[in-house]
């Protein structure tokens, strides 16, 4: 038996006015963990459309088991043991973990009725096998991002998948959920399953991988083994030069007056008396654990959600915002943690998503200047190095990390003074989550001030002159200057 | 700086390529082909005379398939708006003995833009969604047609009244100039304007839309006024036209009107709309009709063929995208 389950080779694939993919190699193992990485649009999501017949390959050859592959749709790959988990989890949420398991390929008894009996033992037999556990009568909107994710693992493997493509699925989990998956993949992968696993965490690869490829500017740099590499020569080969560090210099002036104060905020039971003051000129962090209630904060200071009690105050002055059309006019912005479904028009023109939340700035007397805004997108896409053949593009085309550039680039563009940022750094790549992370930190020492949301206590240790940690939408820990770090973090959060 | 000007110069011209290709401009050139087979099968076909009556004929519905081309853009529609026009007659025809002919006319807009309101209101304060909201609205006009009718045919157009029909400015009939006119500026407020970003933008994606600070739901509510007005001053052109009102007046040009706007490529999902090309399919289903009277072909099969025209575009429209 051959000792790659899959080999792609010399793989190119073009968008019009983009190389993706240059002749790029990937080898796997049987029962590998392969991690790739590389910058936002560097061609991982590419290669791993191509391998599922998503896309179609311009040059390149695949080979399974040593024999050549012919992938031209979905339908193939699946039959030939590849399973891809997708990120935007195509799962029906009125149904049951089983019956979407099952779906189009239910087994019928001989009147036509699904006989639930076959489709129940298969099931259980499935998840012995592997060790997993998951109630199959739960509905799928019942469940947490990491429980879908794990329906889509049993998914493909109820097909029998041999290689297993998740593409970017630690960039939605907090770290308790980024924990269980690892499990999972271990029990897996000692079951002989194959993962290519795509993320952005570099630590992420060291924890869970045997062998990582570095793809940049659609070319494979090298693939090295795990114990013989370390993060500092992964991200270096990545980004072309050695890394900087990631987090700015916090500063050390005391922080301005307060400018937006929340006092005994409470939601249903989802918010329990929530109290927060952000001074001008600081980056205040909020963390928690994914449910925590983290964006039902930024969800309700810009007026998308309603509290039942508590009082909110801007500048000093109490204030009621109830839309976030009159937050906007506020000088209050929010960064929405879901970027496809709150964040972007898929199908409009980079330029024009940039241009949504200030158009008025470039429509003195109500007629769009489209030249000027396309020379402010040129500008951003420039300043924050997003990677587009032009600022006419269709935001649907870009990849994931310059998608959520976009939404960032267009935050920027409204001069607001208080951002309210949830999950910015969301498939962001290393190098541009420094250039963020410099950036909000320029952006504070001009007199804004960030509130900064993220389920990565990493960045909020690394970022946050200050923090606050929720559980269950209740405060357990608010952090001063010289008391935050990630250990602390993480205690308050999980309540270990 | 020389290449980038090149470079700018290949992009203005592959832009311009882009926006001539079939998938985009497929409508156009379906009837720019039938018009020059018609011309070239009947003489009769590009006199002056018979292009003005075929814009004429096609100006009801046009203004209509206009107002409906702004709200589907903003993913929304109004199956109520043939009846609306129908209604608009009635009411102007029932109102002039009482309040006199220009307070006749200005109370029918208000009653637009109040039916426009309410109806915007259900679907975005409420929630209810246009399809249930708009068939509820079509039942009611259509019964207070009935109501205010009895049943009848109302006649008694004034003279100012057959002005909207066939008076002319610089012997350009009203309806024309009505129609086209109303087009043109459709087209640069869709595209070309604040307002239009906004509609569009609403269509594209509405809750991103609302976290980037657009007033959605007043948008919406508006553009149901717009296609509210767009409707009635259909209705006065109709009154116009044929002087009289009946109860089903009007009810039905609804679908011609969303079929003409699909046909234009404007997405029923929102987020695109042209409102020329609207103006273009408008004129397309008229000469198809036009063209069968020519050629002696029964009226018959007009809106067999109209099917077979919509659905073909359409599908060729949506094969492209999706090949891309
Ligand atoms: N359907 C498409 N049409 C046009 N260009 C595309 C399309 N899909 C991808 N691209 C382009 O191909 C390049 C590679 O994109 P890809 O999505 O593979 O990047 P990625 O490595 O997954 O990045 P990220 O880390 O941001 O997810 C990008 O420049 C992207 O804009
Ligand atoms: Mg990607």
């Amino acid at each position: 038996m051959p000792r790659s389950i899959l080999e792609m080779r010399a793989i190119t694939k073009t968008f019009p006015g983009v190389v993706a993919l240059d002749s790029v190699d990937l080898e796997i193992a049987r029962g590998e963990v392969h991690a790739v990485v590389g910058e936002n649009g560097a061609g991982k999501s590419t290669l791993m459309k191509i391998l599922s017949g998503a896309y179609q390959r311009d040059a390149g050859s695949i080979f399974l088991n040593g024999k050549p592959a012919d992938i031209s749709m979905p339908a193939d790959a699946i039959r030939q043991g590849i399973g891809i988990v997708y990120q935007d989890l195509p799962l029906v949420p009125a149904l049951t973990v089983l019956a979407n398991i099952y779906l189009g390929r239910e087994k019928t008894t001989r009147l036509g009725r699904i006989d639930r009996a076959i489709h129940l033992a298969r099931y259980q037999q499935l998840c012995d096998s592997f060790g997993i556990y998951l109630a199959p009568e739960r509905r799928i909107r019942d469940l947490s991002v990491a429980e879908r994710q794990l329906v889509e693992i049993l998914k493909v493997l109820d097909r029998d998948a041999q290689v297993i493509v998740m593409d970017e699925p630690t960039a939605t989990l907090d770290q308790n959920a980024k924990e269980a998956l690892f499990q999972t993949a271990r029990q897996l992968q000692a079951a002989g399953k194959s993962f290519i696993f795509i993320t952005h965490f570099i630590d992420e690869i060291f924890e869970i991988a045997d062998r990582v490829t570095i793809l940049k500017d659609g070319r494979r740099v090298d693939t090295l083994d795990i114990d013989k590499t370390s993060p500092q020569e992964v991200v270096a080969m990545m980004i072309g030069h050695s890394p900087r560090d990631m987090f700015p210099e916090k500063t050390n002036t005391a922080s301005g007056k307060p400018i937006l104060q929340l006092r005994g905020i409470s939601v249903g039971d989802r918010i329990r008396d929530f109290s927060m003051t952000l001074h001008q000129g600081e980056i205040l962090g909020l963390t928690g654990l994914v449910g925590s209630g983290c964006s039902d904060i930024g969800n309700l200071i810009i007026g998308n959600l309603a509290y039942d009690r508590g009082a909110v105050m801007l500048d000093g002055e109490p204030t009621r915002i109830s839309s976030p059309y009159e937050a906007i006019k506020r000088g209050i912005c929010l960064l929405p943690s879901d970027r496809k479904g709150s964040g972007l028009l898929l199908d409009f023109e980079l330029a024009k998503n940039v241009s949504l939340s200030s158009i008025d700035k470039i429509s003195p007397r109500q007629v769009i200047q489209f030249k000027r805004e396309r020379q402010i997108a040129a500008d951003f896409i420039e300043q924050l190095r997003i990677v587009t053949p032009s600022a006419r593009q269709r935001v649907r085309n870009l990849s994931g990390g310059n998608q959520q550039k976009v939404v960032l680039a267009r935050m920027l563009y409204t001069d607001a003074r208080i951002l309210v940022l949830d999950e910015p750094t969301q498939g962001i790549d290393v190098r541009a989550k420094e250039e963020i992370f410099l950036l909000m930190r320029q952006l504070t020492d001009q007199g804004k001030a960030i509130l900064f949301i993220s389920s990565e206590f990493k960045e909020i240790a690394g970022v946050a002159d200050r923090g606050i940690v929720l559980r269950n939408g209740a405060i357990t820990a608010a952090l001063e200057r010289d008391d935050i770090s990630e250990a602390r973090l993480v205690a308050a959060a999980t309540m270990l | 700086m020389a290449m980038k000007r090149q470079e700018n110069g290949q992009n203005r011209l592959s832009a311009l390529m882009k926006s001539l290709s079939l998938q985009n401009m497929a409508i156009v050139y379906v009837f720019l082909i039938l018009c020059v087979v018609l011309a070239l099968s009947s003489d009769a076909f590009l006199r002056p005379r018979n292009i003005i009556n075929i814009i004429r004929q096609a100006s009801v519905v046009g203004v209509l398939a206009i107002g409906m081309t702004f709200l589907l853009s903003t993913a929304q529609f109004d199956l109520a708006v043939g009846a609306q026009a129908g209604f608009t007659g009635v009411v102007i025809l029932l109102l002039i003995p009482v309040i006199g002919f220009i307070p006749a006319l200005f109370a029918s807009l208000c009653i637009a833009v109040v039916i426009g309101l309410i109806t915007g209101a259900i679907i975005t304060k409420i929630g209810v969604n246009s399809l249930v909201t708009t068939l509820g609205t079509l039942s009611i006009i259509k019964g207070l047609l009935l109501v205010l009718t009895d049943g009848r045919i109302l006649r008694g157009a004034t003279p100012e009244l057959r002005w909207f029909g066939s008076g002319e400015i610089l012997s350009i009939p009203f309806p024309v100039i009505a129609f086209l006119g109303l087009g043109i500026l459709g087209e640069f407020v869709l595209n070309y304007t604040r307002y239009g970003r906004y509609l569009l933008a609403i269509g594209g994606n509405r809750e991103a839309s609302k976290l980037a600070g657009l007033r959605v739901d007043e948008i919406i509510i508006s553009a149901f006024v717009l296609s509210s007005i767009c409707a009635t001053i259909g209705g006065i052109i109709l009154l116009g036209r044929i002087y009289s009102a009946s109860p089903l007046g009007g009810v039905g040009t609804e679908f011609i009107a969303i079929t003409a706007a699909v046909l234009g490529g404007t997405s029923i999902f929102g987020g695109e709309g042209s409102v020329w090309k609207t103006v273009v399919a408008v004129l397309l289903l008229q000469v198809l009709g036009n063209g069968f009277n020519l050629l002696n072909i029964g009226a018959n099969y007009q809106e067999l063929i109209q099917g077979f025209i919509m659905i073909g575009a359409v599908a060729l429209y949506t094969y492209q995208r999706r090949r891309q």
